[in-house]
This record gives structure tokens, sequence and C-alpha cells, in this order.
């Protein structure tokens, strides 16, 4: 398979490119008219990306919006009054049982790690969400960084092609993730960091330069509007504007790496393995962007796991199909020699309710949920703490969001604690109060 | 402004200020997200451990089991404070980390301040009197905040910047440079409260509004393909509004007819839209009207008590769903319509611990109505009866398989009851409730200045406070007093010295958006953008506001697929936006469109310079500043074709993508 951005280097060189440039830029100087600001700014967007350099470390988030079932999945409790109607499975920790609606995941558990104590307090989905996004609660005026920020930020570079965050998910319309998504992901780390957001279609729209527009001609208007832009963005102080120039700032990268996103370039086999619904191919997808040098995948898939409703039938439904999703992408990284360097976090907002309510479902349960991690910085094999009996309170080892994130965070080499000033803001930590890492699931 | 008017005004601007009356309700906000996050899981609406909720001041004031929870202005006494001491009996929270020294020094100062305030004896610092010009009390109310705050104003806007501002707002599209011109060649004093009065009039600005609250009520939409119709309205919805608008009709008129949507004239009858495209969904009623006329979010209250929200109940979700659940989606000969029932409806709601209720009429505001006891045979009590086969199968035996696919009754009318639950609905919603009105100018607020006084606009609650509470109150009344007067209010607002400022920061440094002292860049709507493009590539709007040869519909769609929400929190745009300005054929056509483009005629200039400025004339209504013109210059240097890349790069900037 030929990389789309080896081809990228020939397009760099073209002298014919640098000579209109240098012509440009010099009539720019010679009118004197323009301040070293500005003038530095035209330049900070380089004519042509050199390829990427390659990032060490990479994460994929598996984000099981709508908060997933622990009983179902990686916590059951056969035969008992809360577990459901499904058994449980043995694994390869001797043990430790999963839902037997995982086996593939059964299979490979020793390779993963599972948390069973996640202990949170937000019960709706919009507040769950951003707690389990962004890591704590909010504290207006300041808006916290999503974990995907905060990764494109640390583990991406502001030049390369490749988006430092990308946004997989098919379903624009219709529930709580939609107005979460509405809303502002990159906090006070700006709109550079915020994600690009990729729907069902598996390939980017719009990233074809137009045949009657010179590549010369496409970089050049792109630098003079940025140029005019920036003018009016400076003197307004406009966090709008700024947001606004820094999307324009992608097009570049995302036109040259946009074949990466279109899935049709990935063996038939591949696709046929990870199943034909979009979270799976999305799955395949991230980790193909992810190889290609992606610092931070996030996979969404509306809200299914939101089951107020017949909660047994739609996770006969949907668990098979994550467990085959997880396998594969566990699998394949550990194959290709990726898993050393790429974390996977399987969770969503909560979990469910042990109880199960008259229309068969289950509700919202912050009290005690679970969720699995594998790759770079963590323990394989590790399973960590434990719920009562019948699921209703953790009874070992409760971890909260913090723990949680200062454990992703370490895990990818990144001080949990980091300190930031920002004007006009409190002090404030990447992690608050020294939290502490989940310390068993480190490697 | 009078000498008298000066007086009065000077006068309101200096009302003794008293730090302390406003102290604890800064204190209660700082000290709402300590509780929040380590107490109201246990103590708030979805549990209330011990009988204690700290959702609100007040229901922290009357305490739990043990007693009130706080004793405002001493620590000592308060058994929130006790109960945080590690040492206490029982310390709290039970579980978990106990709270940091900070944390409790945040809760302490509110007990403290709240002594403060039980002392003080002024009223409410930030007065406002009756009878002020509601354009007046904008200006107080703004005018003081900012000396209170020492915030300095930004200048008044100049004229060029001024008409595009406006005519954006009003009509929702840049002027032409006719227009413009026609603006800045008047020297009367007066001339921006003509052009209000007069762009108010136009037809174009009713298709503004009408295009907002279509958004706004209904969504947008995708539409059928190969129709031009958007799916769940009609042309009758889109004329409803536009004629509402354009007769100013008053909003509480509006807003009754579209909740109790029986038309009585054809001009009325596209209201019926509103409810019938929830397609007999009532708890999508619900979820819609809360939001949208009342400017509350009741969704998180569906399962239990709002979590945070101490005053949104569960019987409140509920009660809104049973306000509508006896209507029905009917077709008549006259178009779409809503039915009611005159019986059933009577629902059940229960909460996490499984306990039941029948949810009542309950409303928001707490009032609840009493239904009459049906006596009468159960046709009596209709004064629209449904059709004799209706009555004929209630009496059937039910065929549960035929019942399975409910298609909508084709009725010649629709079906009105004598006890009607909208009609009650529709009063309590509109009479004596201040909400209802702070929902409309609170959102016409953020249409004209970009932000709400509540921020984000639909979240008008206890804990969004108002950045301006006295002038959100303010208006809200006046609006109230006035016959709910759209264009009263709208002129009112732009005629204030808020609207008229600079979006350029008159400090070094910026203030706060929620203090209104500096311009805000209010972000274009996808169909606002479109038109601004149109007449910025040289077209002429017609009439009635359209532009020949051009599918707007189509294009639209093209914008509205990558642009963000109206009225989002704040302004989130995505890298689509960027790709599709950049490589989209159709967009690109848009600027380059031959004879009596902009393009063409910038050609027929002498030189790059005169077309550089002609061009930021037509697109950015100003002059070109020295260092732009030398960088245009310089990027089309011997290449005249080169030009429309110049266009491009005016239109792409940030200066066009916002109001400014």
């Amino acid at each position: 398979m030929s990389s789309p951005n080896a081809s990228k280097s020939s397009d760099c060189g073209s002298p014919d490119h640098d000579q209109h440039r240098r012509r440009f830029l010099q009539g720019l100087a010679s009118t004197g008219a323009i301040s070293t600001m500005s003038w530095s700014g035209l330049f900070s967007v380089p004519a042509f990306a050199k390829i990427a350099k390659r990032q060490h470390k990479h994460c994929i988030l598996l984000w099981l919006c709508g908060g997933p079932s622990q009983f179902e999945t990686w916590d059951p409790k056969p035969g008992t009054s809360t577990g459901g109607p499904f058994g449980s499975i043995p694994t390869t920790i001797p043990g430790v049982h999963v839902s037997e609606l995982m086996p593939k995941c059964a299979s490979v558990l020793d390779k993963m790690a599972v948390i069973r104590s996640m202990k949170t307090n937000q019960s709706e989905h919009f507040q769950g969400i951003s707690l389990l996004t962004r890591g704590d609660n909010p504290r207006p005026p300041f808006t916290r960084p999503t974990l995907g920020s905060v990764l494109a930020q640390q583990l991406g570079q502001l030049d390369s092609a490749i988006p430092n965050f990308v946004l997989l998910d098919p379903c624009p319309e219709g529930n709580e993730f939609k107005s979460f998504k509405a809303g502002n992901w990159a906090g006070w780390l700006g709109a550079e960091y915020a994600p690009v957001r990729v729907g069902g279609e598996f390939k980017l729209q719009d990233v074809d330069r137009l045949p009657g527009i010179s590549e010369v001609d496409h970089e050049e208007r792109e630098a003079l509007r940025s140029f005019l832009s920036r003018r009016f963005e400076n003197e307004r102080q406009s966090a709008a504007a700024s947001s606004h120039n820094a999307v324009y700032e992608r097009v570049k990268g995302l036109m040259s790496c946009a074949p990466l996103f279109d899935l049709e370039r990935l063996p038939q086999a591949d696709r046929e393995r990870y199943g034909p619904g979009t979270f799976g191919q999305h799955a395949l997808l991230a980790r193909s962007l992810v190889e290609e040098g992606a610092p931070f995948v996030m996979v969404a898939n509306g809200m299914p796991w939101d089951t107020h409703v017949f909660n047994h039938e739609i996770y006969q439904m949907v668990v098979p199909d994550l467990d085959n999703i997880v396998y594969q992408l566990v699998t394949d990284l550990e194959e290709r020699g990726m898993a050393d360097n790429t974390l996977v976090v399987v969770m969503g907002e909560f979990g469910r309710t042990p109880w199960v309510n008259v229309k068969r479902g289950r509700d919202h349960y912050p009290n005690a949920w679970s969720m699995a991690m594998a790759g770079c910085g963590i323990q394989p094999g590790a399973v960590v703490g434990a719920t009562d009996a019948l699921g209703v309170e953790v009874t070992d080892s409760p971890y909260n969001e913090k723990n949680l994130f200062a454990t992703i965070y370490r895990a990818l080499g990144i001080d949990p604690y980091a300190e930031f000033d920002i004007p006009d803001l409190p002090t404030f930590h990447r992690v608050e109060e020294r939290t502490e890492p989940i310390t068993e699931v480190l490697a | 402004m009078s000498i008298r008017f000066v007086a009065i005004y000077i006068l309101l601007l200096f009302l003794p200020l008293s730090a302390s009356a406003t102290a604890p309700q800064a204190n209660w906000h700082t000290a709402r997200t300590v509780l929040q996050d380590h107490c109201i899981k246990c103590h708030g609406g979805v549990e209330q451990k011990g009988g204690l909720d700290l959702r609100s001041i007040e229901s922290t004031l009357k305490g739990g089991d043990s007693g009130p929870a706080v004793t405002p202005g001493d620590a000592d006494a308060s058994l929130l404070l006790e109960m945080l001491r590690l040492d206490a009996e029982t310390p709290m929270p039970p579980k978990g980390d106990p709270l940091t020294p900070e944390q409790v020094t945040v809760l302490t100062e509110w007990v403290l301040a709240m002594g403060d305030e039980s002392k003080a004896t002024s009223t409410h610092s930030a007065f406002l009197p009756e009878g002020l010009s509601p354009q007046l009390a904008i200006d107080v109310a703004l005018e003081r905040s900012w000396l209170r705050h020492g915030y300095q104003p930004s200048a008044r806007i100049s004229d060029t910047h001024y008409v595009r501002r406006i005519t954006l707002d009003l009509l929702g599209r840049i002027p032409t440079g006719e227009e413009q011109q026609t603006f800045l060649a008047a020297t009367d004093s007066n001339k921006r409260q003509r052009l209000v009065d007069k762009l108010l009039k136009s037809s174009e600005h009713a298709r503004h509004l009408a295009e907002i609250f279509d958004i706004v009520l209904l969504g947008r939409s995708e539409r059928l393909p190969g129709s031009d119709r958007p799916l769940g309205r009609d042309d009758t919805w889109h004329a409803y509004l536009r004629w509402a608008f354009s007769s100013n009709r008053s909003w509480n008129t509006i807003v009754r007819d579209l909740i109790i949507a029986r038309p009585s004239s054809d001009l009325e009858k596209g209201a019926s839209w509103f409810l019938y495209a929830h397609k007999d969904d009532h708890q999508s009623i619900a979820a819609s009207v809360a939001p949208k006329l009342l400017g509350k979010q009741i969704g998180c209250a569906q399962c239990h008590d709002h979590p945070i929200i101490p005053e949104i109940k569960q019987g409140h979700y509920w009660g809104m769903v049973a306000f509508f659940n006896r209507s029905y989606n009917v077709q008549t000969p006259a178009g779409p319509r809503l039915g009611e029932h005159a019986v059933g409806g009577n629902i059940q709601f229960s909460n996490l611990e499984s306990e039941s209720f029948d949810a009542k009429l309950a409303f928001l505001t707490g009032e609840t109505v009493t239904e009459p006891e049906p006596e009468a045979h159960v046709k009596a009590l209709y004064s629209t009866p449904p059709p004799e086969k209706f009555f004929e199968a209630l009496n059937k035996p039910k065929d549960r398989k035929k019942q399975k696919r409910k298609d909508t009754p084709r009725y010649d009318t629709a079906p009105v009851p004598q006890f009607s639950r909208r009609e009650q609905f529709a009063k309590l919603a509109i009479e004596r409730n201040l909400d209802f009105s702070k929902a409309f100018v609170n959102r016409i607020w953020a249409m004209l200045l970009g932000r709400g006084l509540v921020h984000p606009v639909e979240h008008i609650d206890s804990i969004h406070p108002p950045s301006h509470p006295e002038l959100l109150t303010w208006l809200s009344q006046d609006f109230a007093n006035h016959g709910y007067n759209v264009r009263r209010l709208i002129r009112a607002i732009v005629a204030s010295k808020v609207y008229q400022l600079d979006s350029v920061p008159a400090a070094k440094k910026r203030p706060p958006e929620a203090s209104f002292a500096c311009g805000i860049t209010k972000p274009l709507s996808a169909e606002v953008l479109l038109r601004s493009l149109l007449i910025a590539s040289g077209r002429t709007p017609g009439p009635d506001g359209s532009f020949a040869g051009v599918d707007e519909l189509s294009v639209r769609a093209l914008i509205t697929r990558v642009y963000p929400d109206m009225f989002s929190e704040s302004f989130s745009p995505r890298a689509s936006e960027a790709l599709l300005y950049s490589n989209n054929a159709t967009l690109d056509a848009l600027l380059d469109f031959g004879e009596g483009s902009l393009l063409e005629s910038l050609s027929t200039l002498a030189t790059v310079k005169e077309s550089v400025q002609r061009a930021f004339l037509r697109v950015h209504g100003r002059e070109t500043a020295a260092e732009e013109l030398a960088a245009c210059i310089s990027f089309v240097g011997d290449q005249p074709d080169r030009f429309k890349h110049v266009l491009w790069s005016l239109v792409t900037s940030s200066e066009f993508r916002f109001n400014h």
C-alpha cells in the first residue's frame, strides 16, 4: 500500500512555486507597509508541509455514548436479581469472567485492562459527557479542553497534515451528544485543537482543488486571506474570528491527507473483519489514521447504549458488535507492532442501573460502572476494582474521572499535574488536586 | 435629549451602589459550584437524603430533618459547615475525599455574606424606575454597569460600519452599494433612526424574522429530493410567519396562533404547522415548547426532578406533556389541523424510586389547572365534535392488528372540546408569566447584540443568572405592558447606545462579552451569508429580496450542512466550512458570473489600485487600509486574472463572516 503522503514531497519542491512566492512576498516587503508581526504571520503557514514527523504515541477512544451497561459487558452478575438474562464466560485471565456476549474480548483479555470500579457523579448525558471527555466538572468561566484537544496539543504538531484530533461520528442528529458536539471542545486551548469531524460518508468533502485554480494561486490566496483576516481578528481581539481563521489553516493539511479518510483504499478483508456497521468501519479507519500518524481519534456512534427500553434485546445486538471491534483493534495493533505506542480506551459517560425498569430498560448509573483500556502504558491483564454481588456499589478501589484522566495522561507520558496560569482565570492543573492515577493498570 | 431627561439619566447612573447587596448572590454562584460537585448528588433533585435539598438558597435555608442547613451570617451555627468538619460525628461527604480547605472557605464566605444581606436595608441596587423609554432603560442599565465594573465602552460605531451592521441585523444581508451611498450621503442627525424605521417596515425585514423563527421553532430541515420544500411544513407556514411579522402581530397573539392552532382566517392557517410537525409526539412538543417559547430546558426532568435546577420538577415535564396529549393531527380539506379529544390523556409517570404519580396539568410556574369532571355524554363535551365514524369506532371492539399503523385521520373540521387543554396552556404560558416575555426579549437581545442577557438563550433558570437582571426584568415587563409589540422592542434595542458600540475595544484589553461594553462579532447564519455573498459579487436583490438566476435553496443547503447552529453557546466553526469555501465548485462559481458581476466591473478600471479599492468598498463597505492595498496589489502583480482570488480572500475573511 502506498501512503498518500509519499507523493506529497514531489509537489513541494516546485521551483515555479518558489519563484512566484518569492516575488509576491518581495512585493509585499517593498511597500514597507507590512509590520513585522503581519510579515511573519504570512510565513507561519508553510507553503507545503514536509511530511509530518511521526509522533510516537497515539490514542483511540471508542466512545460508547449514552452509557454502556457494565452488566452486559465487563462486570456481569449472572444469576442475580440485577444480572439480566445473559451468562458470563471465563477469560484468558484466570478467575475473571465477562459477559457471554463478549467471547472475542474474553479470548484476549490478558492483553487488556478492565476497571470495574468507576464511580462518578453526573447522571445526565450532557453533564456526564462533559465530565468524561474533559475529566472534570465545569468551572465557569474556564472551559477545560476535552481529552482529544489535550492530546492533540501534547502529541500532535500544528503543521501536521493529518488532523491532530479526528472525531468520527456518523450520527449528527437528535440526541444529547448533538448538543455537546455543538459546544466548545478545545476550551482554553483554542480552536486549532478542536476536532475535525467526519461523518458516515467515510470521506471528506470538498478536498480536491478545483481545476481552474493552480496550486500556487490556491496557496497564495489563502495567505492573503489570512493576512486580511488576522488584521480584523487582532483589531477586535475576537475569539470567534480566531476560531474562524483556525479552520482555514486546516485546509491545506486536510486536502493532502484526505485520501486517508477514504475507506475504499483499505483491504476488503480488513473491512469485513470489522463488520458492516459504521462503528466498526470507523474503528478500522481510526486504526489506519493512527498508523498514518494521527495522535488522537475518537470514534463515536450516536447513542445506542442508552437503553431505557428493552435493554437486553438491544444489548444482544450491540455488544457482540463491540466485542468484535475491540478484539480486532487490540489484535491488529499488536500484530502491527503498534500496541506499545497506541492507547485504546473503551468507555461511555456512565454505566446503567442494576435494577431494570418497567420498560425492561436500564437507566443512567454513575455510581458503579466499568471501562476497558489496552495498549500504550497499560498493564496487560490488569483487572481493577470490584462491585458488590448485585453491582449496586463499588466495594473495592473506587475511581473517579480525575483518577482516570491522570491514568490516561501517565500512560501516554504526559504530566497529569501540569499547572496553567491563564490571564483572568484561576490557576488550574491538567488534573486537579494531584489526584492519583490508577497505578494497578499502569505498566 | 432634554435637560430634564439628562438630569434623570445622570441621577439613575449614580444611584447608591451597595456592594454588599449584590455580593451574596455572587457568592452563591461560587458556593453552588462546590455544592453541585460534592453534595447535590444526595441532596438535590434526584435524592434528598435527610430531607435536605441544596439546590437553591431557599431550600438550603429551609434545611432538612435536622433543621436549617445554614444560619445567615453565623458560620459556627450553620449545620452545613459543621457537617463538613473532619471531626464531625458523621462528616460529609460520607464517602470519598473531604472538601478542600478552599472549598470550605467558599461556603463559609457565602454563609457570612448572607448575613450582610439580611442586615442590608438598601433596596435593589440596580433599580430601574417605570416610565422610562425602553431605550433609556437600556442605556442607563448598561452605562451603570460599565461604571461599576470600570469597563470603558467602545466608541460609537462609524456610519460606514453602522449601515452594514443594521442592514445585516434587520434585513439579513449586507447593504447594496447604492443603499450604502444613500445613507452615507445623508447629513441629518436623525438619519440612523430614519433608516431603522424604513428597514423595519420593509418586506425583507419580515422575511428575515420569519426565516429566523422558522429555524428556531421548527429547526432547519433537509428538503425532499426534487422538491423545493423542506419537510414538516409547507408554504402556508412560511407565509404565516411573514404575514405575522410584516403586520407586526403581537408576540402573544403569534404564540396563541401556534399553540391553539385553530386558524380563523386564511392568513393564519399556516400556524398549525408548529404543532403538526411533531406528528403526534407529545413529548417532543413539550421538549420544544419549553425552550423555544419559554426559554427553559426541561428534558432533564423526564425521569426525575431536575438534578441541578431546583425549580424544574419532574411533574412539570409531564404536566407540559399532559397539556398537549389530547391533541392529534387531522387532515382537513383546509389543510393540516390539530384536533383535540375531550377525554383521556391521563398519564402516570414514575421516578427513579419507582414511585408513580398522575401527571397533573401543571405549568412551570407551579400553577395547576383543575379539569372539570366530564358529566355529559362524550359527544356533548365538544363544541366542534368529531364525525360520527369517530364515535362508532369507540364502540367497536378494538382490532389490535389494525391499530398498529396510525394514519392521520381525515375529517372535515378539526374537533374542538368544550374544555381545551391547549387553551389552558396558552393562558398559563402567556398571561401573568414574565418568563414568557423574558424568553422573547432575551432572544431578540441575543439576535441583535450577539449574546443573550441570559446566556445561552434557552436557559432562563436559577443557575444561569442574567448579566443584567434588572434590565431583563424591566424590558420584559415593558414588552408585556406594551402589547408584546415586537417592532417596538427591536427599535428600542437598536436605538440604544450599546447596540451602536464599535466592535473594536476602547481599552487594550477587550472587556468580557457579558459586559456588552464592546460590540460582539456575531457570526452570520448560512442564509444571511449567502445573500450577502450574492450582493458582494455584484447582484442586486429584487423587491421581494430574491436573486434572479440563483438557486438559493440548493446553495444554502451546501452552507447549512457545514455551519454551526444559530444561538449556540459559543462559535465553533468546522473545518468543513473552510473546505467548502476553498474547493466547492458551486460556491466558486457564485463570484464569477460574467456580465454585471463585480469582477467584470473591476476589470474595466484603469489600475489595480482602483480595483482593490472598489472591491473593498463593495465587499466590506469601507475604504482600504494602506497595508491591505499593498498586499493586494502585490498579490495581483502583473497578472490581472489573479484579481478573482483577491475577491475570494475578501469574502472568506472574518470581516465578511461576522456582523461586527
